[in-house]
């Protein structure tokens, strides 16, 4: 009868324009299909919208135009992580999320130079894994970061 | 019945609905205490109580001529009558008997209540009778044991003049009932109308009752004499501090105080667009009676809402008795535990909130336990929000049995399968039931999509967990409280918005060629003058809106708005008008989510938000970027 996804070092992948970003299990409250985003005018830049979870309404953030790429429609793939904070919920809107895997802290390599730039900011690091990159997100970052482009208005 | 005049005999329903509910209520607790002495001689306050629910029940069901309720309340009282008389155990059938009496009664009033036929009453009826064990074969009209004291007979003939002075039924019973007690209540139809009579016993003189009864009500000594009281105590008519409320009168308060915090927003604002206008004092001295008013604003606001709080026992109550006669009918053993029944909620959530927690308690009970086992039902408040949990100890749901039931019922491709996460949005999907047709426990069959839909229409939500072995548990989150208000629906860029009605003045509907255009600004013929308008529109932006553009294709005819003040009015177009309704605000509280103009969200029983536009406000602000722009 576990709700949560509580074990530690998990992480939850998903895909972003062909990168596999990875951010930590314990910060997700659920992960919801997306079945109706409700567009809000004149909304904040990476934010879609608004949808209802559990009775309240919460900010559907787009992670893809948080990470610089250009919306798409919604798939039947496209999910949203709700991530709960005491004071805060907020639901970010990936491509998808079906895979799960444990990560130990020492796998993550600090984000290089390379990174610096504007994604630098809400990386942790990276892992390798095989042939596979993936990239960990600062979730604090990501949501702090978009909430402190508050002013910057969509669309005009 | 149907001869009393319309709006007096439907008050008059209402209170016979709200009181028979009491007393069905106190029934159904009254059997339940009853039943772990089933078999055994039984005195005591139980019986006497459940007499005088079946009593009132008799007398109010025969003034509004529910005549099912009638014959059944009869049965039921002879029979315990006869127990209280001579003394007699109460068998265990009897009580089962008694008790689908009860749930009888519910059903007759709950069809009556809806405007639909009554169910069939009569195998319930048969075997009230064969437990009264006599042939009863008439229904007299008056067996009743009279309190102490001396029986007058009252009769009033209700009237349009009288009606106007406020005099109804209603407000005669109550008279009535600080004369003394009522123990006989029947209308008699008259060639002209209707009247009632009323058997009222009483301590008091003739002279004093007189200064008490209001106008229009005849006396007399009753001619019938006292019978000899069996019940040798006079019922403990304990003095009330209660006053039932209509719920309409306190929405209608509720939507009053709406409109108060739409108009001290309003109010706010102008304040501060003074700000540079006034001197400081002065606009300081604004500043702190804006601020007085809205704390005393917020403190009415929350004693409304506490008047409308009701301990949500009065449904776990209730589920005591769905659960017994569940074990009945599947021969299971089941223990309901109850927990956080003190636990207050809106009256309105409460009673919205009986068909789905019913609905799952029946399927804890149907679907969860196996041979025996535990269903437990719990509230509790966690800040602004109720939690509603019911948990069952039994099997846990059948992944396999769900796959392949929404399979064929095409809720899921037949090549998918239902794991823990999805298995919620399965049972819940319109057209899935894991049982065919209706069996014995699933009821009405309101189905876990309605359960889900109605939840969601009071602002809450349900979650679901579920092991194999170790059972199954429903988690509600319900709001504390409901803002209501009456709303305009309408759409603008193909997206549904609601609008408090109280801020719209008109609605319009004009011919596109009557637009004139000055300057910047458009305007229509308006009640002689003419009336600035302004495209929404053109002042909404959307991120992400990959519904269909609805390009500004020209429409013959334009729907507008009309807000704002005489004299200052303004019309919004808007691309379409599609309704009103009511609306349960949820408030936007997320930092990221603040946009001006937009004050909530609803929603509509789809579980897409809508949101809410305070219309003057999103008027303002389109008519001062117009002006920018000049």
């Amino acid at each position: 009868m576990k709700a949560h996804l509580a074990a530690a070092h998990t992480y939850i992948l998903f895909q972003i324009a062909g990168t596999t970003f990875a951010v930590h299990s314990q910060s997700v409250d659920r992960i919801e299909m997306i079945e109706h985003v409700t567009p809000l005018p004149n909304a904040p830049r990476f934010i879609d919208g608004v949808v209802f979870t559990r009775g309240q309404v919460i900010p559907a953030l787009n992670l893809r135009c948080r990470f610089g790429f250009e919306r798409i429609p919604p798939t039947n793939r496209t999910r949203l992580l709700v991530i709960g904070k005491p004071d805060r919920m907020v639901g970010l809107i990936v491509n998808s999320a079906r895979e799960f895997m444990a990560i130990m802290p020492d796998m993550i390599q600090p984000p290089g130079e390379s990174l610096s730039g504007l994604s630098g900011e809400y990386l942790q690091g990276t892992v390798t894994v095989g042939e596979r990159i993936i990239l960990v997100v600062k979730l604090e970052e990501v949501i702090r970061l978009s909430q402190g482009m508050e002013e910057i208005r969509g669309g005009a | 019945m149907n001869t009393g005049p319309g709006n007096l005999f439907t008050g008059f329903l209402e209170d016979f609905y709200a009181e028979g509910e009491e007393h069905l209520a106190s029934a159904r607790r009254n059997l339940l205490a009853l039943e772990p002495l089933a078999g055994r001689q039984v005195t005591g306050s139980a019986i006497e109580e459940l007499l005088r629910s079946f009593h009132s029940l008799k007398g109010l069901s025969a003034m509004v001529g529910v005549n099912e309720v009638t014959l059944m309340a009869h049965v039921m009282e002879e029979y315990l009558r006869d127990v209280q008389t001579i003394r007699s155990n109460v068998e265990p059938a009897a009580i089962e008997a008694l008790m689908d009496g009860v749930h009888a009664m519910e059903e007759v009033i709950a069809a009556r209540r809806k405007g639909l036929a009554p169910p069939d009453i009569s195998s319930v009826l048969n075997s009230l009778k064969l437990t009264a064990a006599k042939g009863i074969t008439e229904i007299p009209t008056d067996t009743v044991s009279t309190p102490a004291g001396t029986a007058w007979h009252f009769s009033f003939v209700p009237s349009a003049e009288l009606s106007d002075q406020g005099i109804n039924v209603g407000v005669v019973r109550e008279k009535l009932k600080e004369v003394g007690v009522i123990t006989r209540a029947s209308p008699r139809v008259l060639n002209s109308g209707i009247a009632f009579d009323f058997v009222v016993s009483t301590e008091k003189t003739a002279a004093e009752i007189g200064t008490l009864i209001p106008l229009g009500v005849t006396l007399k000594p009753a001619e019938e004499p006292t019978l000899a009281s069996a019940a040798a105590e006079a019922p403990a008519t304990a003095p009330s501090n209660f006053v039932r409320v209509e719920m309409q009168k306190l929405d209608e308060l509720m939507r009053l105080i709406g409109e108060m915090v739409i108009s001290r927003a309003h109010f706010d604002e102008t304040i501060r667009s003074l700000e540079n206008r006034l001197a400081h004092g002065d606009f300081r001295t604004l500043q702190e009676v804006h601020a007085r008013i809205e704390r005393q604003l917020r403190n009415l606001r929350q004693a409304v809402m506490q008047v409308r709080m009701v301990p949500i026992a009065h449904i776990f109550e209730r589920m005591r008795f769905v659960v017994r006669g569940l074990e009945r009918d599947t021969n299971k053993h089941v223990r309901l535990e109850i927990k956080g029944q003190d636990t207050e909620i809106d009256k309105l959530i409460v009673d919205r909130m009986l068909d789905p927690l019913l609905h799952m308690v029946r399927n804890a009970v149907s679907h969860g336990i196996e041979k025996e086992g535990i269903v437990t039902i719990s509230a509790r408040t966690a800040g602004e929000r109720v939690i509603v949990e019911v948990q069952d100890n039994g099997r846990g749901i059948d992944l396999e049995r769900v796959t392949a039931k929404a399979r064929s019922a095409g809720v899921i491709g037949s090549k998918d399968s239902v794991d823990v996460a999805g298995v919620l949005e399965v049972i819940c999907a319109p057209g899935f039931s894991t049982r065919e047709g209706a069996d014995l426990t699933s009821g009405r069959g309101v189905g876990m999509a309605v359960v889900r839909s109605t939840i969601q229409e009071l602002g809450g939500s349900i979650e679901l967990e579920t092991a194999a072995g170790e059972g199954t548990k429903f988690t509600v989150t319900l709001p504390l409280t409901l803002v209501i208000l009456d709303a305009l629906l309408i759409t603008l860029c193909g997206q549904r918005f609601a609008v408090p009605q109280s801020e719209v003045r008109e609605i319009l509907a004009v011919e596109a060629l009557a637009m004139r255009r000055l300057e910047k600004t458009n305007l229509i013929p308006y009640r002689g003058g003419v009336l600035p308008v302004i495209h929404v529109s053109e002042f909404l932006k959307f991120n992400a809106n990959f519904a269909e553009p609805q390009a500004t294709i020209p429409r013959p005819r334009i729907h507008v708005l009309v807000i704002g003040s005489e004299g200052k009015a303004v019309g919004l177009i808007v691309d379409k008008v599609t309704g009103q309704r009511e609306i349960v605000v949820r408030p936007i509280s997320d930092p990221q989510l603040r946009i001006p103009g937009i004050i909530g969200a609803t929603e509509l029983g789809d579980g897409k938000p809508v949101l809410i536009v305070d219309a003057e406000v999103v008027a303002r602000l389109a008519g001062q970027q117009k002006e920018a722009f000049r």
